[in-house]
């Protein structure tokens, strides 16, 4: 191959990924406007389904972390939605939490888009089976049964298990220990 | 050219997982289940007969000597686009096929595929090996996917929903390795051995 070639080629493959980067930059920029919105929406919709006792959310903020307070309709307090992002096995989980008033936990979400974890395995944390273990329990409760707490693990799956037990648990004490006092 | 012949290759003469041994690593990863093998089936025969267009449509023009960093690029470009388009106006589907978008980037299948037939062959021709090579994908990820669930974890689902759970219907024991790796290996030994059976009688 003579240089001429050499030339020739590199620019072939230049242009190839010229247009293919340009493509892509395009689509990014139509589809973020889209997936953010989708997100938001999806976020809001979590709200209401952990804390289904609130008519709607004031968002607030200690140190940096987030925190929803719940109302009802008569404007009294109905509990919290706090965030966590535990690690699992294939990334972070990310997880939310509704805290009744008397402080346990009302409910948790976790779409399938929300985490990486296994297909067929990993993945059925994101299941009612799973999750539901979690409502009206607190404090030492919301741990693995093999860790001392009371939620049964996923078969072959203790690594995601105990990832979203323990995010559990660290919002949960963050809360109580903390995040109760946002006013 | 025989074109039904290019169509049904792919399905069981020529069928990429079981005779040619291509694509096995999604094949194995997500075949744990009916419905994630019948996502991932449909959506790499999606990519496949896409990316088989477009590489048949620019075989004039791409050089010999840089074809395959060119297939990487069309086939990668096209991938993260089907990926983002998925995720912002077909959410629900996203959600559950999502996560097997990035892995077709290395389903060898799609190179294998460029390469061995859409760059000498037609548009037309490249579309109906596309259709045929991914029919054969998605048949023997779902029937791998079935026999594992059913094995593995005792019930079996589509289309995000569970069709039978014979563990708690007939108290059947599932054979949680059927759903690890292992099992997988184990199914895919036996579904090759009767393929080739199944050829070699006819």
């Amino acid at each position: 191959m003579g240089f001429r070639d050499i030339i020739k080629m590199g620019l072939i493959l230049m242009t190839v990924c010229a247009v293919s980067a340009g493509a892509l930059s395009l689509v990014y920029s139509v589809t973020k406007v889209v997936i953010d919105e989708n997100a938001r929406i999806s976020d809001a919709k979590k709200l209401r389904e952990v804390l289904p006792s609130a008519a709607n959310f004031v968002e607030k903020e200690i140190k940096g972390r987030p925190l929803w307070i719940g109302m009802d309709k008569d404007g009294k307090e109905a509990g919290a939605v706090i965030k966590a992002a535990p690690r699992g096995y294939g990334g972070p989980i990310k997880t939310t939490i509704g805290i009744n008033p008397d402080k346990t936990i009302s409910s948790i979400a976790i779409t399938k888009l929300d985490q990486t974890e296994t297909p067929g395995l990993g993945v059925k944390i994101t299941m009612e089976s799973f999750r539901g273990q979690f409502k009206g329990k607190k404090g030492e409760e919301l741990k693995l049964k093999k860790d001392g707490g009371s939620i049964d693990a996923i078969t072959a799956a203790t690594i995601s298990s105990r990832a979203v037990a323990n995010g559990v648990k660290e919002g949960w004490e963050w809360y109580v220990g903390e995040g109760q006092n946002v006013k | 050219m025989d074109y039904t012949k290019t169509f049904t290759n792919g399905i069981l003469k020529e069928n990429p997982v079981l005779v040619l041994i291509i694509g096995l690593c999604p094949a194995l990863a997500t075949g744990s289940s009916m419905n994630d093998g019948f996502g991932m089936g449909v959506a790499t025969t999606f990519v496949l007969v896409a990316s088989n267009i477009l590489v048949s449509m620019m075989r004039k023009y791409t050089p010999d000597s840089i074809r395959l960093p060119i297939f990487i690029v069309i086939i990668s470009t096209f991938v993260t686009i089907v990926d983002y388009v998925m995720h912002a106006y077909v959410v629900e589907l996203y959600a559950s096929l999502g996560i097997f978008i990035p892995l077709i980037v290395v389903n060898c299948i799609i190179l294998a595929r460029a390469e061995a037939f859409a760059y000498k062959n037609s548009v037309f021709a490249s579309t109906l090996d596309g259709l045929g090579m991914g029919l054969g994908f998605t048949l023997t990820i779902t029937t791998l996917g079935a026999i594992r669930e059913l094995i593995g974890n005792g019930t079996l689902s589509f289309f995000n929903r569970e069709l039978f759970n014979i563990s708690t219907s007939m108290n059947f024991q599932p054979a949680l390795v059927f759903i690890m790796p292992p099992g997988a290996f184990i199914v895919i030994g036996f579904m090759i051995a009767g393929v080739r059976w199944a050829l070699k009688r006819g």
